[in-house]
């Protein structure tokens, strides 16, 4: 269950960089367009201050993605070794 | 400075194309947040991982929908502006092409820099012309050509005003914190729609009042344009989120809304003092509340999803809460409730709420939505203090209530998919008062069955004071229940020179409608599990009456 809510948590934050991209030719052409208006500079600005906050956000999520796949890992590890434990008793 | 060159060469195609992205991109954001829920935070907390490690876990997974919603939702604003900005400029360079076009067509030249020349006098014309005449010629081309130049610069400067403001706009729309979403974000983005809303004239007044009739207030929502609805659901939730007839998913966005930007201000100390009567923190309620919401979405069953339909959280607090989208289902039941009742109380209510949806549902295979509807201040009744009795003993609240109660059911066929429902209101306590006077005055209440449960009193004689047809209206009261006496005592108003009750009690044969088989015990115990009392509501609200236990049928 840890893996595929690590793998989900993952893609979600693949999705939201590959979603950001779709944001680049049209913003660039409409700061262009404004050429020689203030707006210009405040659009490009916007641009940037979200490209920044989606590619931490999208890092949160991927870092959110490992720790669960290493609690996962954690989980079964300590299942087998437990496991082992108990298979070594011997009476 | 926008310059004269400037506007007349822009091309707002592009912003429109930019404006389109952002939308791809909000869109993007809800789909995002819906995947969020249904594929980590639904099947992770179903799971059953439990734990330290778990706990630290949720506290981050389960903002990661919230932090999407909000992603979404200030894109939007992005679109919004980047769409209405294009409007603008395309309307002041249209005007001042149009201006141009005229000039030119009467013989005028327009310079680069937006200075004009008067028409030409040729010398032919001039030749053929009285002195006099072409001195006021050559006057008169002066004043004309000063006149569209003068025009030309107003529109320059018009859009350069637009442009001054659009950037205040823009540099607002950043995202607060670009490391994290913080909680005053939710409030902050509320302030930047309102900023935008005002950027393009959008003022709150264009909003319908609280309590407008549901067809005029879904006619106007149904005409605005996908951008603006955008806009006045993000710049003024509190007045959105309050108008009846409303689709609940909206109305719930609304108020959601509301109640983030509530917690805010009660977290920043900006709300006022005023401790509800229960004594509970209001902030603790609020974020009960929004957690309750929140854990709604979790299950795997879309009947319970909680949709917040109507909040005030000044007070007592008010709100209304529904099961399962009430304009989607067969079924609809709302549940009024009685003296001392509060928002703090919301818990419990709900919980009443779940269990008539399953008893509905047992009919029908699912689709009841249940509505608790806390839009009216409860009485407040101390038994040490008789003297709080006196306003559970008047009607004044069950009045005022009234119309509130009228227009909200109007609003549930209004926004329902199928154009009508099936509803049936329940009346606990003084809710049943609340009821009464809703069912007796005015156009009445829309519904199409009234239950009333351990009720003072309707205030009225007979079920003929009631504008539904007396086989659809079922009373009940158990035999232990205090409250049911006051409306017997009614009868004794005479006996005791003073009226302390409702009418005649409504669970009484000689009320005139069906009288419900009661088998639970005290004033609260009507939704008690695997009660005859609870089967007999879920019939019919279910709309299998022939289902209910009845004591006796209407007369």
């Amino acid at each position: 269950m840890l893996d595929g809510l690590a793998r989900t948590v993952r893609e979600l934050g693949d999705d939201l960089d590959t979603s950001m991209g779709w944001l680049e030719p049209n913003t660039g052409a409409a700061v262009s367009a404004l050429r020689g208006f203030d707006s210009a500079n405040a659009l490009e600005r916007l641009h940037l201050a979200w490209e920044d906050a989606a590619k931490g956000f999208g890092r949160h999520l991927r870092s959110m993605g490992d720790a669960l796949g290493a609690c996962a890992r954690d989980y079964r590890y300590t299942d087998h070794a437990a496991a082992g434990n108990f298979a070594g008793l011997e009476r | 400075m926008v310059s004269f060159a400037d506007l007349h060469d822009l091309k707002t195609g592009p912003v429109r194309a930019a404006g389109d992205s952002w939308l791809d991109l909000s869109n993007n954001g809800a789909r995002l947040m819906t995947e969020a829920t249904a594929d980590l935070l639904g099947p992770g907390h179903r799971s059953g991982w439990t734990g330290d490690a778990a706990d630290a876990a949720f506290a981050r997974l389960d903002k990661v929908d919230d932090e999407f919603e909000l992603f979404g939702k200030q894109a939007r604003m992005v679109s919004v502006t980047l769409h209405g900005a294009a409007d603008r400029l395309d309307g002041l360079q249209r005007q001042l092409h149009d201006a141009i076009d005229s000039a030119t067509g009467r013989g005028m030249r327009v310079r680069d820099d937006g200075t004009v020349e008067p028409r030409i006098v040729t010398s032919a014309e001039a030749a053929a012309m009285p002195e006099n005449e072409l001195d006021r010629r050559l006057q008169r081309d002066a004043r004309e050509a000063g006149l569209v130049e003068q025009h030309l610069r107003d529109l320059v400067k018009q859009a350069t005003d637009f442009d001054h403001a659009l950037t205040q706009v823009l540099n607002r729309l950043v995202p607060l914190d670009p490391n994290a979403m913080t909680e005053g974000e939710w409030l902050d983005a509320q302030q930047d729609a309102a900023m935008v809303a005002a950027l393009f004239g959008k003022d709150v007044s264009a909003v319908p009042a609280a309590g407008t009739n549901p067809a005029d207030a879904k006619a106007w929502w149904d005409g605005l344009a996908p951008d603006d609805r955008a806009l006045y659901l993000a710049a003024y939730p509190d007045r959105v989120g309050a108008l009846d007839g409303l689709p609940a998913n909206v109305r719930d966005d609304a108020n959601r809304q509301k109640l983030r930007d509530d917690i805010v201000m009660m977290r920043n100390g900006q709300w006022p003092k005023d401790v509800p009567h229960g004594g509970r923190d209001p902030l603790d309620t609020a974020n009960r509340l929004l957690n309750s919401l929140e854990e709604s979405e979790y299950s795997a069953n879309p009947d319970k999803r909680l949709y917040l339909l109507g909040l005030d959280n000044t007070g007592d607090g008010r709100a209304i809460i529904a099961l399962g989208n009430p304009d989607t289902a067969a079924h609809t039941g709302v549940l009024v409730p009685g003296v001392n009742t509060e928002l703090g109380d919301f818990s419990g209510q709900v919980s009443r709420l779940d269990r008539l949806q399953t008893a509905a549902d047992a009919y029908n295979n699912g689709s009841t939505s249940m509505i608790w509807w806390l839009d009216y201040d409860a009485p407040e009744a101390d038994l040490g203090s008789p003297s709080s009795w006196m306003t559970a003993v008047g009607s004044d609240r069950a009045v005022d209530a009234a119309g509130r109660l009228q227009n909200f059911d109007l609003g549930l066929s209004t926004s329902h998919n199928g154009g009508s429902t099936d509803l049936t209101v329940i009346g606990h306590s003084y809710g049943s008062t609340v009821v009464g006077n809703a069912s007796s005055t005015g156009d009445g209440l829309h519904a199409n069955n009234v239950i009333v449960l351990g009720s003072p009193g309707m205030d009225v004689e007979s079920v003929g004071g009631l504008k539904i047809d007396k086989t659809h209206v079922y009373a009940g009261a158990a035999t232990d229940d205090p409250i049911s006496y006051i409306g017997d005592a009614h009868s004794l108003v005479g006996f005791l020179g003073v009226d302390v009750g409702h009418g005649t009690d409504p669970a009484s044969a000689v009320f005139g409608g069906n009288v419900l088989n009661i088998d639970t015990s005290g004033h609260s115990g009507y939704w008690n599990q695997n009660s005859v009392s609870l089967a007999s509501q879920g019939a019919i609200i279910a709309g299998r009456p022939d289902n209910a236990s009845l004591y006796s049928r209407a007369s």
